[in-house]
C-alpha cells in the first residue's frame, strides 16, 4: 500500500554514481592505487554490503567518506518516504465525510436521490415526527410501493408509534435508540444526523469503514429490537394481544396469574400461547423462548 | 552508456575522464540542492495549510496500540469501549483495559461492552475494572471494536475480513454522535456482567449441554429421560438447576436466556 514516488532506478543509479564521485575534485579516479589515503581495513567490512562501492572507495583512498554518504542518502530517502506515507494517511479520509447544512430544501432532494440509486437495501433509524425522519420515512415508503422489484427497506423507530399503514410486514420494527436519524443505502452509503448542544450535526457518509461500522451498529439493533407491531403479529385477537402473551410469557409468571391479568380463562391463554408457539415453529416452551429471541421479538429488557 | 558517461561519442582516455567526472559530481550536487529547494517549498507549503485535526483519519495496525492508550489517558468526560475480543488485537485490547483501569482510577465514567469471547480471555480484569465502578455488559452479538473519548473521538477497527475497511480514527460530530447514539441502543439491550459471568462457564460443560440439547430439540420431559437414560424425576431436577443457574422461572424465559447467552449447544431447531 505505500507506493514509492522515489524511483527505485534512479536511486540505485544515484548511488553508485555517487560513490564513484563521492572525492569530485579531490583524486584522480580510474584506478591509481598509489593514490594517498587512508588504510582500507574499514573496507573490507563494507565489502559485502557494496563491493565495487568499496572496491572504488579503497582504490580511491576514502572509505569513510564515501560510506558516509551513501549512509546519509539512504537515511534522507527512507525518512521522504515515510513522510510522504504518513502524509497520505493523514489526506485519505479526506472527502469521505461531506457536512450538510440541515436546510430542508437540498436534504429532501438528497434523500430521494440515494433512495432512488438503491438497488440491494435500505436500512434506516428514524423519529418519524421529526425532520429529516419524516423526510427519509416518505422516501422509503415511496421505494416500497414501486412495482417493479424494490430492494429490501429496514426501518427502526426510536420513538414508540404506529408504523404506516401500508407498511409491508417486517420492514418496521421499534428499538430503544436515543433521537438521531440514519440512512444507509447499499451498504456503501449513509445519511446521518445528530442533534448536539450546538445544533443538528448532519452528514453525508462514504467511508468504507464508517458505512460498514453503522451498518454493523444497525444490523445489532435490528436482530434485537420488537416488530410487535407489525401485521405479522396480527390475527384473531389481534397484534396487541399477542404481545401481551409474549410479554407475560417473557416475565415468567405462572400460567394462572398471565390468564388472570389477561382477563381470560386459562384454557384461552394457554391456547394463545399454542397459536402463538406455532407461528414461531416452536414444540416448546423453551424452544419458544429460543426463536422469540433470535427473532428479536422480546425488545430491551425491562429495568430491574 | 557506461558508469563514466560519456555522451560526446569521443574514445574515453583518462583526460576526458576527468572532465566528465567533475560534470557528474556537479550535477550531483545540483540535484541534491534541488531535492533541498523541493522539500523546503512542501514544508512552506504545509505551513500555509490550517492546522485542523482531519475528519476522518486512517491508521495502520501497528499504531493501533500506542493510539488506544494516548487516547484513554487523555479522555476527560467518558469511554465507551465495544470489543468482541477478537484475538488479532489481544495486543491492542490488554493495554487498552490497564489503561481504562488508570482512567477509572482518575474518575472519568466508563462502559465496556463485551462480546462473549472477550469476557473470557480477562476475567480477572474486567472483574477490577467492574470494582473499580466500570459499567460492564455483555452482548452475546458479538460487537465491533469501538473507541469512544468523550463524545468527540471515535476510533473504530474494522474485522479483518471487512473488504476496503481499515482501521480509523473520527473527528466528526455527526459520525461520533451517530455512533454514540447506536451504541446506547445496543447497551441497553445487553446483560450486566455479573449476571453473565459463571452462568456461561457451567452452562457450557458437559452435563448442562445435554439438557440444554433436549430442551433445544423440543423433546417431551419424557423423551429427554429417555434419551439422557435417567428417571423423569431426575431431567426435571436437573432442568430446575439449569433454570435457577440462569435465574429464571419458566421454560421459556429458559429458551430465551439461553440464546441470549449463546450457551445452547450446535444444531438445529
Amino acid at each position: 500500500m505505500r507506493t514509492n514516488h522515489l524511483s527505485t532506478a534512479h536511486l540505485s543509479t544515484a548511488r553508485l554514481s555517487s560513490v564513484a564521485r563521492s572525492r569530485a575534485g579531490t583524486a584522480v579516479p580510474g584506478g591509481d592505487p598509489t593514490a594517498a589515503g587512508p588504510a582500507p581495513e574499514a573496507d573490507r567490512a563494507h565489502v559485502a554490503r557494496a563491493p565495487e562501492a568499496a572496491r572504488q572507495a579503497q582504490v580511491a583512498g576514502a572509505p569513510d567518506e564515501a560510506d558516509d554518504l551513501d549512509s546519509a542518502l539512504a537515511e534522507v530517502r527512507t525518512l521522504l518516504e515515510t513522510i510522504v506515507s504518513r502524509h497520505r494517511d493523514l489526506r485519505s479520509g479526506q472527502g469521505t465525510i461531506v457536512p450538510l447544512a440541515p436546510d430542508e430544501a437540498g436534504l429532501a432532494g438528497r434523500i430521494d436521490r440515494l433512495c432512488g440509486t438503491a438497488r440491494r437495501g435500505l436500512a434506516a433509524v428514524i423519529a418519524p415526527e421529526e425532520e429529516p425522519g419524516r423526510l427519509i420515512g416518505d422516501a422509503l415508503r415511496r421505494v416500497q410501493s414501486r412495482p417493479e422489484g424494490a430492494p429490501r427497506v429496514r426501518v427502526l423507530h426510536t420513538r414508540a408509534g404506529a408504523p404506516p399503514e401500508r407498511a409491508l410486514p417486517d420492514s418496521w420494527r421499534r428499538a430503544a435508540v436515543p433521537p438521531m436519524h440514519l440512512l444507509l443505502v447499499d451498504r456503501a452509503t449513509a445519511l446521518i444526523q445528530v442533534e448536539s448542544p450546538l445544533g443538528p450535526h448532519a452528514a453525508q457518509v462514504s467511508e468504507p469503514t464508517l458505512v460498514g461500522t453503522l451498518q454493523s451498529l444497525f444490523d445489532g439493533l435490528w436482530r434485537r429490537s420488537s416488530p410487535l407491531a407489525s401485521p405479522e403479529f396480527d390475527g384473531r385477537g389481534g397484534s396487541r394481544l399477542a404481545r401481551a402473551v409474549l410479554r407475560a410469557l417473557n416475565e415468567g409468571v405462572t400460567d394462572e396469574a398471565a390468564a388472570r391479568e389477561l382477563g381470560m380463562s386459562v384454557r384461552t391463554y394457554r391456547r394463545h400461547v399454542a397459536e402463538i408457539m406455532a407461528r414461531l415453529g416452536a414444540r416448546s416452551r423453551f424452544q419458544a423462548g429460543v426463536l422469540a429471541a433470535e427473532l428479536g421479538l422480546l425488545g430491551p429488557h425491562a429495568p430491574r | 552508456m557506461s558508469v563514466l558517461g560519456n555522451t560526446d561519442g569521443e574514445r574515453a582516455t583518462p583526460h576526458d575522464a576527468t572532465a566528465v567526472d567533475t560534470r557528474d559530481a556537479r550535477s550531483v550536487e545540483h540535484t541534491l540542492l534541488q531535492a533541498s529547494a523541493l522539500i523546503a517549498t512542501a514544508a512552506s507549503a504545509r505551513r500555509r495549510q490550517p492546522a485542523r485535526p482531519t475528519a476522518v483519519r486512517h491508521l495502520y495496525p501497528s499504531q493501533l496500540a500506542a493510539t488506544a492508550g494516548r487516547l484513554i489517558d487523555h479522555a476527560e468526560h467518558f469511554v465507551v469501549v465495544t470489543t468482541a475480543g477478537r484475538p488479532e488485537l489481544t495486543s491492542v485490547f490488554a493495554p487498552g483495559l490497564r489503561a481504562l483501569e488508570a482512567a477509572r482510577a482518575r474518575g472519568v465514567p466508563a462502559r465496556v461492552l463485551l462480546g462473549p469471547r472477550a469476557v473470557r480471555a480477562s476475567r480477572a480484569r474486567l472483574l477490577r475494572l467492574s470494582a473499580g465502578g466500570c459499567e460492564i455488559r455483555v452482548d452475546a452479538g458479538e460487537p465491533r471494536e469501538i473507541l469512544l473519548i468523550d463524545g468527540v473521538l471515535a476510533l473504530i477497527v474494522p474485522p479483518a475480513e471487512a473488504p476496503g475497511q481499515r482501521p480509523t480514527l473520527v473527528r466528526d460530530p455527526s459520525m461520533v454522535g451517530v455512533t454514540c447514539q447506536l451504541l446506547k441502543g445496543t447497551w441497553n439491550t445487553a446483560r450486566p456482567l455479573r449476571e453473565f459471568h459463571g452462568a456461561v462457564a457451567r452452562l457450557r460443560a458437559e452435563p448442562a449441554q445435554d439438557v440444554l440439547s433436549c430442551l433445544r430439540d423440543g423433546l417431551t420431559d419424557e423423551a429427554a429421560a429417555r434419551r439422557m437414560r435417567v428417571s423423569l424425576r431426575t431431567y426435571r431436577r436437573k432442568v430446575a438447576q439449569i433454570m435457577e443457574e440462569l435465574g429464571i422461572t419458566s421454560r421459556f424465559q429458559a429458551g430465551r436466556r439461553a440464546a441470549e447467552l449463546g450457551v445452547l449447544p450446535a444444531g438445529d431447531l
